[in-house]
């Protein structure tokens, strides 16, 4: 066993650190406290310095013209990327490149060159829909999106709920039950254009998070049988494996945020004195930065070993489900316990923490909640599959 | 050409001053736990100037050298992670300890022994101590002339053309190659690695001088050819104290006032 990082990862992590430090942070102190994009000018430049160091769009694999860093050191950087105010859903802003819905990769040469290609370059922007007012968790029940064949179309019917950039997107990945009889056989992924007629965005949603989502509802929508992404009546198994890869990095994120509030903790406790001792002498407060380290220590290893089986080529869901629930959990709490170590600053906006504070709680719920995390750890331990 | 370029590694300077722990008994900085020690920024800065020359002259090759522990390899992978070609090592024990007339013979001793070096660049200081001598007394040792503090550096035939930061603005100095550098924080920022040169930097080898391999004696290097004793290391206490001035009215507060700074030899 070995828990050393390669040179490799080192000098990756230290690249992104030092550009999240001299790059990102410095422009957060004119922006508004909950900003989620940069100005233009100041986007294009910074783009333009992760293409030039090969790190845009570092999570593309190679045969799709990215650079393909393994998960391991994906989950690494997302650690590091996420250690700004905006960094837990915007990090970075955006400049290391956004990635398309990861099963667009199952897509054939003429979707790539249609939608995948596109989205590389930053011609075309896509969404990920699966998630509907019925309930995200347990897709194979709750898409109710009704797609029935009719020649060479499928015509749609339903909706999504909590989409981000589906408003701004030019198409997306869109769960459809394209079988009522077959359960999650029963479910297919499709491309779909936002300007196909009958495809609507009912309503933006705002939420705890500085940036909103979407509803959508689709009515009689078109869409030609050749834009069917993997296989008819595969896309719950298209989605399933990526959810579980997902989970890691978006862990590590939230790793992240709590590395950089548990900075400013331990700094401000060593600082601030009260009764005449500086807050580091109490032991209230020394137990909570011990908690602090604790949380933030089992939510990175559970991540990094999830991302090692994962990329091992191993079964990795449980390990993921345990990463995506330590980390985010852990995260919520260390975020708690700085604002209480900060005090009444720790409720500013001068500091990020109130930020983190709202846009950590949103992390026990996506992605799958804590409970639905329980619930596939349980399946794997007890070896039951609650039916199909 | 061959360019040298000398890399510290250096306790990171963004250490919470909360953090910085040094031992007053034997006079040494206690390294900040779980904060991972950095390359010395004036040495990033003399590293993208030796890129910048080596991509005008073409055909160049850079050669990054760091006296330090095992440790320091990882200052030399960054380097080599910005483009330099080759990384060496000089790690002794008897290096420990030194002053920078001690480093200074050690780096001098390498250079001398690559043989075909062209131009070597250095920080203007190493961030830690900020001695700001080990290029000079390289130059001296090598007997080349050195141009110290550069905002920037430019070939011009077989001299470097070098841009001085003074205290009232800059000048021009030119130094026939073979050459010392110094370069300032003025000449711009480092470059940041790209991730292929990451991924060849990781997999080169460093190469590890010994005192032995540069020949040079035990007694003449680190702790025991240093001419500078330090005499005591600590870090210096703030003290704030308050004191009201009394009187019943603002003259004779101000009278108090204007008392107590003549005491205190202010005024």
């Amino acid at each position: 066993m070995d828990f050393q990082l390669s040179e490799e990862q080192q000098l990756i992590i230290q690249t992104v650190r030092r550009f999240i430090r001299d790059e990102i942070r410095p422009l957060e102190a004119d922006l508004d406290p909950d900003a989620y994009e940069l100005p233009e000018a100041e986007y294009e430049r910074l783009v333009a310095m992760t293409r030039e160091m090969g790190l845009y769009q570092m999570e593309v694999p190679v045969e799709f013209g990215g650079p393909g860093v393994d998960i391991v050191t994906r989950t690494l950087v997302a650690e590091e990327l996420s250690q700004h105010r905006a960094g837990l859903y915007d990090a970075a802003y955006g400049v290391f490149g956004d990635s398309p819905p990861a099963q667009l990769y199952a897509c054939t040469p003429a979707q790539r060159e249609k939608y995948l290609d596109p989205f590389l370059r930053g011609e075309r922007h896509a969404f990920f829909g699966l998630s509907e007012p019925s309930g995200g968790s347990d897709p194979a029940r709750a898409i109710q999106t009704r797609g029935v064949r009719d020649g060479d179309d499928w015509v749609i019917n339903g909706g999504k709920l909590w989409t981000s950039h589906a408003d701004t997107s030019d198409f997306g990945v869109l769960y459809v039950r394209t079988d009522p009889t077959k359960g999650r056989q029963g479910i297919t992924a499709f491309i779909v254009d936002t300007d196909t007629p009958g495809f609507q965005v009912a309503r933006l949603v705002q939420v705890l998070r500085a940036h909103y989502t979407t509803e959508l509802t689709f009515t009689d929508m078109r869409v030609p049988h050749e834009n069917i992404l993997g296989e008819e009546g595969g896309g719950f198994a298209l989605a399933n494996d990526q959810l579980a890869r997902n989970r890691i990095p978006y862990a590590a994120a939230c790793t992240g945020i709590a590395v950089w509030s548990n900075e400013l903790a331990v700094d401000w406790a060593k600082q601030r004195v009260t009764f005449g001792e500086p807050l580091a002498n109490r032991q209230a407060i020394q137990w909570m930065l011990v908690d602090n380290e604790i949380d933030i220590r089992s939510g990175r290893w559970a991540a990094l070993q999830a991302a090692d089986l994962s990329q091992r080529g191993e079964p990795f869901r449980f390990e993921s489900s345990m990463a995506k629930l330590l980390c985010t959990e852990g995260a919520g709490r260390v975020i708690d316990r700085c604002m209480q170590i900060f005090g009444g600053l720790g409720m500013s906006k001068d500091l990020p923490l109130e930020r983190f504070y709202r846009e950590v709680r949103i992390r026990r719920i996506g992605e799958g909640p804590s409970e639905v995390q329980r619930i596939v750890m349980a399946r794997d331990i007890l070896n039951v599959r609650s039916g199909s | 050409m061959h360019f040298v370029v000398c890399a510290k590694q250096i306790p990171d300077p963004e250490t919470p001053p909360s953090a910085f722990k040094i031992d007053p008994q034997k006079n040494e900085v206690i390294p900040a736990q779980g904060i991972a020690p950095v390359l010395s920024q004036f040495d990033s800065i003399a590293a993208e100037a030796a890129l910048r020359l080596k991509e005008a002259a073409g055909d160049s090759k850079i050669t990054v050298i760091s006296m330090g522990a095992e440790s320091a390899q990882a200052a030399i992978k960054q380097v080599l992670a910005m483009g330099a070609d080759e990384g060496l090592l000089l790690n002794d024990p008897a290096f420990t300890k030194g002053d920078p007339h001690t480093t200074a013979k050690v780096l001098t001793a390498a250079v001398q022994k690559l043989g075909d070096v062209d131009a070597v660049f250095c920080g203007r200081q190493a961030a830690d101590w900020d001695w700001g001598q080990t290029g000079l007394l390289m130059a001296e040792g090598l007997g080349w002339p050195s141009a110290i503090i550069a905002k920037g550096v430019a070939l011009d035939g077989q001299q470097l053309s070098v841009e001085r930061v003074l205290e009232d603005g800059y000048e021009t100095a030119q130094a026939p190659l073979p050459a010392v550098v110094t370069v300032s924080n003025e000449f711009g920022e480092p470059r940041y690695p790209k991730l292929q040169q990451i991924m060849q930097a990781a997999r080169k080898t460093v190469t590890t001088w010994t005192a032995a391999d540069l020949g040079l004696d035990a007694a003449e290097v680190g702790e025991a050819g240093s001419r500078l004793r330090l005499e005591k290391l600590f870090i210096p206490e703030k003290e704030g104290k308050v004191e009201l001035m009394e009187g019943d009215t603002a003259t004779e507060k101000a009278q108090a006032l204007v008392k107590a700074l003549q005491g205190a030899k202010v005024l």
